[in-house]
């Protein structure tokens, strides 16, 4: 995607999106690579898991060939997703609550791995799962914005439609209740962060 | 907000979590999304000639209703009522059709113990009151097309 994306400049981009809201399905399938990486991993981080992930993928992008016409500037179109896959996440968490309950971080640190084991791949993601799972959900959100997405407080604040007062807030609890939770996965092994 | 890491000390934290997410979510996922959608979107655009005789068929079935409710019933009743009747009370029959058949003054009937009372002349049943028209017997076809929109009820006379 990052490819794709780098390949296309402003110009390029807004032409994308003229040509799929006037109904070129292979622009929008297009500007859906330009875009999935950023939908499909946002959602994935705030579901927990891949096939939510997809279904709200798939509403994302079946929600923006509808609104082509509301995007006006080809840079807001980032925003908007944003915004729509964190809504839409939200409406799935109420249609769907949890199929298991949310586990305590005791109990997630009591299944952990090896001290031995080193930190691999599979580890740091087992890590990042657990870890945002222990969040209530609008601090999971700020967080996964904010630091893993990269966004500014201000566009955090947009796309969670709160102000950036509150968004600091629930990102200041986030990172410490995180850390305290990776601090504790690993420190009954001895293996300190 | 590198001082609020520093102050929070997650900065190590984060540091690993961001490794996590920036991991590759393998190429099929996406491809997966892609083809949802995309599949999702063709389905919703049909060609205009695909609906054509959906509709078409649609309209004959609502002239056919419109037809069968609005069909002059009188004309059938006629050719009912004569059928099977004497000259004579062919007559008498199409001469009572002039009101409604409905409203044609009736014997009250009553029951009684004992001798049963006779009843004058003029409020004597005619016998060729119990002429009526039949009950129009109707036929509903109902026909479940493709299109779940569209059900088509084909209502006939007797």
């Amino acid at each position: 995607m990052a490819a794709v994306a780098a390949m296309e400049g402003p110009d390029e981009r807004r032409e994308t999106i003229a040509a799929a809201r006037a109904g070129d399905l292979e622009a929008f399938d297009l500007l859906m690579r330009q875009h999935e990486r950023l939908v499909l991993a946002t959602a994935l981080r705030l579901t927990g898991n891949m096939e939510d992930a997809q279904d709200i993928s798939q509403e994302v992008f079946l929600r923006l060939y509808k609104n082509l016409g509301k995007v006006q500037a080809a840079n807001a179109l980032p925003a908007w997703l944003y915004r729509v896959t964190v809504n839409a996440c939200h409406d799935l968490r109420r249609r769907k609550p949890p199929s298991e309950p949310e586990s305590s971080a005791d109990d997630l640190v009591a299944s952990g791995m090896d001290a031995q084991t080193s930190l691999t791949q599979a580890e740091r993601r087992r890590v990042l799962e657990m870890s945002l799972r222990i969040l209530p959900e609008k601090e999971r959100a700020a967080l996964v914005l904010r630091d893993l997405e990269g966004l500014s407080t201000q566009e955090v604040a947009r796309a969670l439609g709160s102000s950036e007062a509150t968004v600091r807030s629930q990102v200041s609890k986030a990172r410490v209740k995180v850390h305290d939770f990776v601090e504790r996965y690993f420190s009954p092994r001895g293996k300190r962060l | 907000m590198d001082r609020d890491l520093e102050e929070s000390g997650c900065e190590e934290t984060l540091k690993l979590l961001r490794e996590a997410h920036r991991e590759a979510i393998p190429e099929a996922h996406f491809a997966a999304v892609r083809a949802r959608v995309l599949s999702e979107l063709v389905s919703g655009r049909r060609p205009w000639w695909r609906g054509i005789w959906a509709g078409g068929f649609a309209a004959a079935a609502v002239a056919a209703i419109l037809l069968a409710a609005f069909w002059p019933k009188h004309m059938l009743q006629r050719q009912v009522v004569g059928q099977g009747l004497s000259p004579d009370n062919r007559m008498v029959a199409q001469a009572g059709h002039a009101l409604p058949l409905q409203l044609l003054p009736t014997a009250s009937v009553r029951h009684t113990i004992g001798r049963r009372k006779r009843l004058p002349h003029n409020e004597a049943p005619a016998p060729y009151r119990v002429v009526g028209p039949p009950v129009p017997q109707h036929l509903m076809v109902k026909l479940v097309t493709n299109d779940p929109n569209v059900v088509i009820y084909w209502i006939t006379g007797e």
